[in-house]
């Protein structure tokens, strides 16, 4: 296989090579729009993901504005009932599959491959497929709106309030095909992930030298793994109610309400780990690098992960102590629920203790991350409150199930990933977001962020129910939404000033001095190479000794035990200046083979034709993907090596489709 | 400083929160000020583990602070506000790479605490789900609609028959008796909720779920359903009723008796007739003919309260709530508007608006069979003798 | 391997050769399936359970499997799909031996074997179709017709897969080299056949 190693390519340049017929040339050229339409170069996908995920924020912070002032006095007039439903359900929609969980596949795209030493992911052209399956799923998704409506059932859209009779709709009918394609993609990249962290692993970085990071994003992977098929079924079903006639939410044939509740929350817990665990990761990177120190107790950092991941299966029926499951049910699942709890409480002391005698500097990457500490801990607190069964009767569908969530979601989720895009910017794109925009944004963003959610306790405790369009004065609900709804035009200004920080910090970075491979003073290899990221990652696969290897290259004791320089980073790191790296050439078939998906799902919604359509380009993308020259130069190295062993894959795929 | 000033606001706004919660005339779904036992003993399990993790909650802030005082390196970052660059100097703190039996410690503890907050749930649980009533005690099914309660009484706890009478959105219950429920829907998941006398439990259609309420002392108590049902969802509220048990047996009697049917030369035998034809095709009122002429408006037996669409497609009476004695309720459609004003009149604009044009005033999709049609091509004469006929249904 | 030499202060601590690198030994691909197939177990799992639960929730006078299933009929074919396991296996190792031809007439008797299986299917279907038990008839022929048409999909996409490497085989695309393609596309056609025996078991066996 590595016959052809004299060949003198970078990445990306075709060479003439005989081809089937039918097969098109693969595309070239690493600049210009096309070069990141057909790219499989896990970065690029990675920052993809990033933008798409940021463009999905502002529309469902947009939602979420207008829920935020249909709400903020008694008998709002903003929104109509059936706006407000369609509303409040695609801000859940969006901010989960379209925000969170892709915000958590671009840091994962991004980083886990260079965390690991890997020159790309195991998969690369399946890589795209996924990112590409994503963003046609989350467009389509989100075209309800101009068709006729969106769905209006809530996310966790209970049957059998989602049937026809009672959403007439198409709404419902994009939200389950558009979460099924977008489930395609978050399962194709969990498959993708675990093959890379298995195999991809450079020489010497056993499973305990792998960065906390990249452990947490592995825990996710095999949560999605697991988790997606089941809520594919629970779509599947809903879709063949919906569109066939089918009776499995129909209660009039006998059917159980329950089940849809069950299939859901099986997913639908695990889900909330799929969230919550890329940005445990990323504040595992930021508070050591911050404190300088290392990780306090990482075997304990990563086996709390790998028990949150196992524990999030047994817990799922706590959001139904309120649905008549039986009391012994759920005596169960309130005992389960308390004891996971334990590791992430292990989290927030260990993290709590990196700190406690470090040399803190708080960058804008530790504000955020300590702001993790902080915020998530109070979503954990009352997440405890809502283990007591009985008292979840009271608080279950009210508001304090809302100010949980979000503290959790936001405090956690999105101000860890916040986090992370201040601390690895540098790395992506070569120069530093600006340290005091980030700061005063970090501060508006915390002040927005307790404003919007803290009296949402208050609402709760009080009585108010989620998912009301309106409330009337002299529930005693007034003050405490209008102070909700002006802390969320924080939030927004927070978010804008992110987005202009990107803006101006672009614009002044030509006038500083480049940022260098490790800007941080950073522990973990991907601060090995130069900023931005090379498209090859690193020159040449470092040998793994330790635990935060690279740091180890820098840092060193003297015979008293002090820590003292061996090098410089720059001595340490790659330039990435070596050429012949051979890499995986860009390929029209993944953009190719997801743009057919949503077309099949326009198809089942409007005209069978469409369907034809779809299927005829999924099955020529397919065709192609697997055609595509096997023994192409590119081909024989690095991962695309058994280029035609992809059509296992693609089979795989089309049958997810044809499913 | 910034640190600091967030948590006295956080610790304001949580005083003021619990402060706003003491007084429950103002916040009539308030969670925290039960007014029966089941609530009690939900409110006592809930108040300690929230006391505790109010105090968690500061601790943890406290260490963030300590830390951030104690161990935040000044000007390490200071002098490179764009450029922040490495730390100026290369000391090192210590290179704790962690402390074995601490965080044994901090697993084990948190986990023996919640295996005690575990039995302490466990013995809530268990005991919130004993029913003292007899087998032959007032029994009560409640039925979700959209967007509206039902709620059949058995006065001898059998639900198997037919109920002895059917009010909506208002129950009435006597006082320091608990009262069993059933929970029933006829179309999609609600959830019934009187927060000042129980959790909620859901309203789901195929199943039937126990559930008691019981309130240790006179008055209204307001709910809503909480789980979302679609359109009017937020116009979906209800009330239990406290009295005492001669108001109760008093209201009994009331409730069992028919109403009478008016005959010619009564005033509002026009509108009884224009009830019957617009309007008793879903509103039962008991003791009064229906459009054929022969047959009551009360039979149980057309309706088994399974679904509220026929096969056609056609709505059956019972399909909405059932307007015998309307007028001894306070509220009326799903409990969203007041039946009297203040001063104790009838609050009849609003009530003619319902009847006018009753989607306009909480949302239905009518062409779903949701919700009450409008009746815009009713003439104004009509409607008001209809409004006036309603009246009379005292 | 590569062309540039190492630079010194590199040397030692970065590998020499980074190609073909495989942490745990098995190939991608390999892992790939077996990972994927991970997920499968709670597709199925999901389609199962829901069987199970309103297999037992089927009003009294709808038509059900009582009616309906031929057990002798099921078996016969359920008992063809299991041979096409034993087939598969003559395949992969035919072509780990490098024998293409005999590699060639095992593909085609299991894809064969798989195409009986899935007419039986049919003939299934098509019975229970006209004795009144479709699609949208009740609870119970909602969830059977789900649970193994979505199997019947598995099994035919299977076929698709081994027709194509039946015909990659003359086109020179399967070799003794690409052994590992057979072994994977065989992982796959295992899986789906150990899945119909769970499926037989509780669809067709449990008591009613």
């Amino acid at each position: 296989m590595a016959a052809d190693e004299t060949l003198e390519i970078t990445s990306g340049i075709d060479p003439t090579v005989e081809r089937p017929l039918g097969v098109l040339t693969r595309p070239s050229g690493s600049t210009g729009w096309r070069s990141w339409l057909f790219s499989v170069d896990h970065k690029r996908i990675g920052i993809m993901y990033g933008a798409a995920a940021l463009f999905f924020l502002v529309v469902g912070g947009c939602e979420a504005l207008l829920i935020r002032l249909q709400l903020a006095r008694p008998g709002g007039a903003v929104l109509t009932a059936d706006q407000y439903n369609q509303v409040f359900t695609m801000h859940g929609v969006t901010m989960i599959f379209l925000v969170a969980m892709p915000l958590g596949a671009a840091f994962a795209n991004y980083l886990v491959p260079l965390q690991i030493g890997a020159r790309d992911v195991a998969f690369p052209r399946l890589n795209a497929f996924s990112f590409w399956c994503f963003l046609f799923g989350a467009l389509f998704i989100n075209s309800s709106w101009f068709l006729g409506g969106a769905a209006d059932g809530g996310w966790f859209a209970y049957a059998p309030n989602t049937g026809v009779n009672f959403s007439p709709s198409h709404g419902l009918d994009f939200f389950a095909i558009g979460l099924q394609i977008t489930g395609i993609a978050s399962l194709v990249s969990a498959i993708n992930l675990i093959v890379t962290v298995i195999n991809l692993r450079a020489p010497g970085m056993t499973w305990f030298k792998m960065p906390v990071f990249t452990w947490m994003l592995f825990v996710v992977q095999v949560l999605l793994l697991f988790a997606i098929p089941v809520f594919t079924v629970a779509l599947f079903l809903l879709m063949f109610d919906r569109l066939f006639d089918a009776n499995f939410f129909n209660v009039e044939a006998g059917a159980d309400p329950l089940l849809w509740e069950h299939l859901f929350w099986i997913f639908g817990h695990p889900e909330v780990y799929i969230l919550i665990l890329p940005a445990f990761g990323v504040i595992s990177e930021v508070i050591p690098t911050f404190s300088r120190k290392p990780i306090f107790g990482y075997p304990f950092m990563v086996f709390s992960g790998i028990a949150i991941g196992f524990m999030g299966w047994g817990v799922w029926a706590h959001h139904m102590f309120a649905s008549g499951i039986g009391p012994i049910s759920v005596a169960a699942f309130s005992v389960s629920t308390m004891f996971i709890a334990v590791p992430t409480g292990v989290k927030i002391l260990n993290w709590v203790a990196t700190m406690w005698g470090g040399r803190l500097r708080f960058t804008t990457p530790m504000l955020y991350a300590v702001g993790v500490v902080s915020m998530f801990t109070v979503g954990g607190l009352s997440g405890v409150t809502h283990a007591l069964a009985p008292a979840d009767t009271q608080q279950t569908d009210t508001y304090y199930i809302v100010a949980h969530f979000h503290y959790v979601v936001f405090g956690g989720v999105i101000m860890g990933l916040f986090s992370g895009f201040y601390f690895w910017w540098p790395k992506a794109f070569g120069y530093m977001l600006s340290e005091r925009r980030g700061k005063q944004g970090f501060w508006v963003m915390l002040l927005g962020f307790n404003l919007t959610f803290g009296p949402m306790h208050i609402l709760g405790l009080q009585g108010m129910s989620r998912r009301i369009q309106t409330y009337s004065a002299g529930q005693g609900f007034d003050l405490w939404n209008m102070v909700s709804t002006i802390g969320s035009f924080f939030i927004a200004i927070a978010v804008a000033m992110f987005v202009i920080n990107i803006y101006l910090s672009r614009k002044q970075s030509v006038h500083l001095p480049p940022v260098g491979p490790d800007p941080w003073d950073a522990r973990s290899l991907e601060w090995m190479t130069a900023s931005p990221t090379p498209e090859h990652n690193f020159d040449y696969v470092p040998i793994i000794e330790d635990l935060d290897d690279f740091w180890h290259r820098k840092w060193g004791e003297d015979e008293d035990g002090n820590i003292v320089r061996i090098a410089t980073a720059e001595e340490v790191a790659q330039d990435g200046s070596r050429t012949d790296v051979h890499l995986p050439s860009p390929s029209y078939y993944p953009i190719m083979l997801s743009f057919g998906l949503p077309i099949i799902g326009y198809g089942l919604i409007f005209s069978l034709w469409l369907c034809v359509l779809g299927g005829a380009i999924v099955l020529g993308a397919i065709f192609g993907w697997i055609m595509e020259p096997a023994d192409d130069p590119e081909a024989a190295h690095d991962h695309d090596d058994h280029g035609g062993d992809d059509a296992t894959e693609a089979a795989a795929l089309e049958e997810e489709v044809n499913a | 400083m910034k640190r600091p000033m967030r948590l006295r606001l956080l610790v304001a706004v949580g005083g003021l929160g619990l402060l706003a919660s003491a007084c429950g005339t103002e916040r009539p779904l308030n969670t925290l000020d039960p007014a029966g036992p089941n609530a009690k003993i939900i409110d006592d399990l809930f108040n300690p583990i929230f006391f505790i993790a109010v105090i968690v909650f500061v601790l943890v802030q406290g260490v963030l602070i300590v830390i951030w005082r104690k161990f935040g390196v000044k000007g390490a970052e200071s002098s490179a506000d764009e450029r922040p660059g490495t730390y100026a100097d290369d000391v090192f703190p210590e290179q704790v790479h962690g402390n074995f039996k601490l965080e044994i410690g901090w697993t084990i503890v948190p986990a023996v605490f919640l295996a005690i907050v575990s039995v302490l749930t466990l013995l809530a649980l268990f005991e919130l789900e004993e029913v003292e009533a007899a087998d032959d005690d007032l029994r009560v099914t409640v039925v979700g609609n959209q967007w509206w309660w039902e709620f059949q009484y058995h006065l001898d706890g059998n639900v198997e028959t037919a109920p002895d009478f059917v009010t909506a959105n208002e129950m009435v219950i006597p006082v320091d008796v608990e009262v069993p429920l059933w929970i029933e829907s006829r179309d999609v998941i609600h959830s019934f909720w009187i927060p000042r006398l129980n959790g909620k439990k859901d309203a789901v259609p195929g199943r039937s779920h126990p559930w008691v309420i019981e309130a240790s002392e006179l008055g209204r108590f307001a709910g809503q359903c909480t789980e979302f049902c679609g359109l009017s969802h937020a116009y979906m509220q209800m009330y239990t009723e406290a009295v005492t048990q001669s108001d109760f047996d008093a209201w009994v009697a009331q409730q069992l008796t028919p109403q009478p049917a008016l005959t010619e030369g009564d005033d509002n035998v026009v509108g009884q007739e224009l009830f019957v034809t617009n309007c008793s095709r879903c509103h039962m009122i008991v003791g009064v003919t229906d459009t054929n002429g022969d047959e009551e408006v009360d039979g149980w037996d057309i309706y088994d309260g399974d679904s509220k669409f026929l096969a056609e497609g056609n709505l059956t009476a019972g399909a909405a709530p059932n307007l015998t004695h309307l007028m001894s309720r306070e509220t009326f459609a799903g409990s969203f508007f007041d039946l009297y004003d203040e001063s104790g009149e009838v609050n009849r604009d609003q009530l003619e608006a319902w009847v006018r044009n009753a989607p306009g005033e909480k949302p239905a999709r009518n062409e779903n069979l949701q919700g009450m049609p409008s009746f815009a091509g009713l003439s104004p004469e009509d409607l008001n003798a209809i409004v006036d006929y309603l009246e009379t249904l005292q | 391997m590569s062309t540039t030499e190492i630079p010194e202060r590199f040397k030692g601590r970065v590998a020499e050769d980074d190609h073909h690198y495989s942490a745990s030994g098995l190939s991608h691909e390999k892992l790939a399936m077996w990972v994927f197939l991970g997920s499968e177990c709670l597709l199925f799992g999901g389609l199962i359970s829901t069987y199970m639960l309103y297999k037992n929730k089927l009003p009294a006078g709808e038509i059900g499997p009582n009616d309906l299933f031929d057990i002798p009929f099921t078996s016969v074919s359920s008992f063809v799909l299991l041979m096409s396991s034993l087939t598969m296996v003559l395949a992969v190792s035919a072509i780990a031996r490098g024998d293409v031809f005999r590699n060639r007439v095992w593909l085609l008797t299991t894809a064969m074997l798989g195409a009986v299986f899935i007419g039986g299917q049919v003939y299934e279907f098509t019975t229970f179709y006209n004795e009144g038990a479709g699609f949208t008839t009740n609870l119970w022929s909602s969830a059977f017709f789900t649970l193994t048409g979505f199997h019947g999909v598995h099994v035919t996409i299977g076929i698709i897969m081994l027709m194509s490497l039946f015909i990659g085989s003359f086109t020179g695309r399967i070799s003794q080299e690409s052994a590992e393609k057979v072994e994977i596309i065989g992982l796959y056609w295992h899986f789906v056949d150990v899945v119909w025996i769970v499926i037989f078991t509780v669809v067709y066996l449990f008591p009613q």
